[in-house]
């Protein structure tokens, strides 16, 4: 299965240490003589502003959390919606029921969500 | 079809990488996502195991672990969040006023 | 499918989960704190109660995911207990801290309900959801002072060294499907054959080793003092009581029904070690949470000597021990609480030293005897109900011929008596430093004299515990 593969991994193999072999071949050979300079951040020639460290906006986290939630709740009724055609009639009801207590609970947290200001984007 | 060892050599592999990222690192941002690798790493071997046995519980559970490794993640980052407006780092080797 | 009758065997657990979501609403509709507050409590109250009448109960049900029966039913009382003795000082803690936020009762709920399905579980699917549904509320609850760089420290260590746990504890569920292609817990109890599979009892061991994490064992346990520490008072007697007992609540039973005494030596040796690092390090300690938080260390080696034992007298000792224990320990955590929030500058944790409990007796003697009470107790002072939490515990390892390890357990508990011997000390025969008085409001005092009154008639009738659980 995997017989076909070797070739690739060679290859891999190869020019993975090639290109480690020369990286630190340069370090060790090259002469080393650093200066401030040498050692500052190279902007495109300018002289660098501020940090790489820059903080930024805390909505974008804000954002992010509610999608990581509301992007797996999204996981469960996938499953839910595809199978639920499948059910004969009363398990039909019953799945329908159970779903949307899913969503009414889903519901309070996006609730609680909008009151405490969290989609405001301004 | 690959035989079930592949995938479970390979769900090993990925979870011991992630615990060696635990031990090694000192940011807990990295750290964490080594702990999202580890959880990865069992959703594969849960999901291999499932259609081995050919029996439907493993995926389940898939579903259940990617739904808790979220609530943990978003958990986890405010906590990572409150401590860095604090402490400005989230360097582990630095978060040590509690000892003894 | 479920059938609509089942659910009125898990009544308690829709009152707390109709509570939480409707604390939430009430919280950012009105942000009436004491509407909050007595919904919280009032639903606590009501499932204690419902849970106490229900006792007789003993089923499958829910598709074989929830077990209801008097040992699950019985742990879950403790549980609640704990929960409701912690929500009647927290409101007092909170305010004074200027944390009172609906969002700590919301979020006790939530983790309440994981306890309670944890502790109801028949399916490792159930075990897991229901005990990361605590974890992540605990991570959140230590973190809850955010302004506060130790809060905010223990909750980070409490969440990285968690989630860490956590991926062994999959693994081992994982490997435990593997092999048995099933996670439904009765198949795994009743397929003896697969009890002798390598792989089989490397799972176990690993699922054992997640939960060891969660109740402190050693060597999982150095997460233990931190968050203690770091956490708010209260937070850390919750965490220590409900936690620790709905972890125990949950794992003990399945072990033991497990019956691998293969796993004997392991639990016995890694009882010894919790013992010995929880009473030996705590006498070295000079802040009093840090301290109950070795005695809390010490406690769980107790009740893995029990789990030991693999006998029915051990399920019994475990079940009085965590009663026991979650009188005695959150009422030592709500004393200290009461001393903590008292403190004049409200910066960040002071108060918590040995010191300031030097000449307690002469400041405020109330407090003092009932600290003392708590202390005698958890040291296994006879007549408190920790001496019969011990004795039971105890005599279930000598019943199962393991008499070197009580003897062990026995002698390690006397060294534990110095350290509370120590405070005591300091409470009653030294001058005091400060003039500080304490403030005592009326339900946290409800809370100390439940607690008292607990730790007194259960020591004095242990055995009326196990009549009203209906288990003998």
């Amino acid at each position: 299965m995997l017989e076909g593969y070797i070739p690739i991994f060679i290859i891999i193999f190869i020019s993975a240490a090639f290109a480690f072999l020369n990286i630190n071949l340069s370090s060790l050979l090259g002469p080393n003589r650093p200066n401030k300079e040498k050692l500052s951040t190279y902007e495109s020639g300018m002289e660098p502003i501020g940090t790489a460290h820059d903080r930024f906006s805390i909505k974008y986290y804000m954002v992010a959390v509610s999608f990581i939630v509301f992007d797996i709740e999204v996981v469960f009724l996938y499953p839910w919606a595809v199978s639920f055609l499948n059910f004969p009639k009363p398990e039909m009801i019953y799945s329908f029921v159970i779903g949307l207590i899913f969503i009414v609970v889903l519901a309070v947290g996006l609730i609680y969500e909008y009151k405490k200001g969290v989609l405001k984007w301004d | 079809m690959l035989e079930i060892n592949y995938y479970l050599i390979l769900s090993a592999l990925l979870f011991s990488i992630g615990v060696l990222g635990v031990l090694v690192r000192r940011n807990a941002i990295i750290i964490f996502m080594s702990i999202e690798l580890m959880l990865n790493a069992i959703n594969i071997s849960l999901v291999s195991f499932s259609s081995y046995l050919g029996e439907i519980s493993g995926q389940i559970f898939v579903f259940m672990v990617l739904t808790v490794a979220a609530a943990e993640a978003a958990v986890g980052l405010a906590i990572i969040i409150s401590l860095y407006r604090n402490k400005s780092t989230v360097n582990i080797d630095e978060i040590n006023i509690l000892k003894w | 499918m479920i059938q609509l009758h089942e659910l009125q065997f898990i009544i308690p657990l829709i009152t707390i989960c109709v509570a939480s979501v409707l604390v939430l609403i009430v919280e950012v509709f009105s942000r009436n704190r004491e509407v909050v507050f007595a919904v919280t409590t009032l639903s606590v109250f009501v499932a204690l109660i419902i849970t106490i009448r229900d006792i007789s109960y003993s089923t499958i049900i829910l598709n074989n995911f929830i077990n209801i029966n008097n040992v699950s039913s019985g742990f879950n009382i403790v549980v609640l207990l704990s929960v409701l003795l912690s929500l009647l000082e927290s409101r007092s803690y909170l305010i004074k801290k200027q944390i009172n936020f609906g969002e700590y009762y919301a979020i006790i709920l939530f983790s309440l309900i994981g306890m309670m399905l944890m502790v109801m579980a028949n399916d490792l699917l159930i075990v897991f959801l229901g005990l990361e549904m605590m974890s992540i509320c605990f991570y959140i609850l230590a973190g809850f002072m955010r302004k506060r760089i130790k809060s905010n420290e223990s909750a980070l260590k409490y969440f990285l060294l968690g989630a860490f746990m956590t991926g062994f504890l999959l693994y081992g569920i994982t490997l435990i499907y593997g092999v048995s292609g099933t996670t439904n817990l009765m198949v795994l109890f009743s397929n003896t054959l697969l009890h002798q599979e390598p792989l089989f009892l490397i799972g176990v061991g690993l699922f054992l080793i997640g939960f060891l994490f969660k109740i402190g064992a050693f060597p999982f346990h150095m997460w233990v003092p931190d968050v203690y520490d770091g956490a708010p008072t209260i937070v850390s007697g919750f965490m220590s009581t409900a936690g620790k007992i709905a972890a125990v609540a949950t794992i003990f039973p399945i072990i033991l029904k497990l019956n691998i005494l293969d796993y004997r030596i392991i639990i016995s040796v890694v009882s010894v070690l919790t013992m010995m690092f929880g009473n030996i390090i705590a006498l070295a300690q000079t802040n009093i949470k840090r301290l109950l938080a070795y005695s809390s260390i010490a406690s769980a080696g107790y009740l893995l000597v029990g789990l030991a034992a693999f006998n029915d007298m051990a399920l019994r000792g475990i079940l009085f021990y965590t009663l026991a224990y979650s009188f005695m320990q959150l009422g030592a955590f709500i004393v200290v609480g009461i001393i903590e929030k008292s403190s004049s500058d409200n910066k960040d944790f002071s108060n918590i030293s040995l010191d300031s409990y030097k000449g307690l007796a002469k400041r405020n003697p109330v407090l003092a005897t009932i600290f003392t009470l708590f202390l005698f107790s958890l040291a296994g002072i006879p007549p408190f109900a920790g001496f019969w939490g011990k004795y039971y515990l105890f005599v279930a390892a000598i019943k199962a011929n393991l008499i070197w390890l009580s003897i062990v357990a026995i002698l390690l508990s006397v060294i534990g008596i110095y350290y509370y011997l120590k405070v005591i000390v300091y409470m009653w025969f030294t001058d005091p430093e400060t003039d500080e008085t304490y403030i005592m409001s009326p339900l946290g005092t409800t809370a100390i004299i439940l607690s008292i009154a607990g730790t007194i008639f259960f020591g004095l009738f242990p055995e009326i515990f196990f009549e009203l659980i209906r288990f003998y």
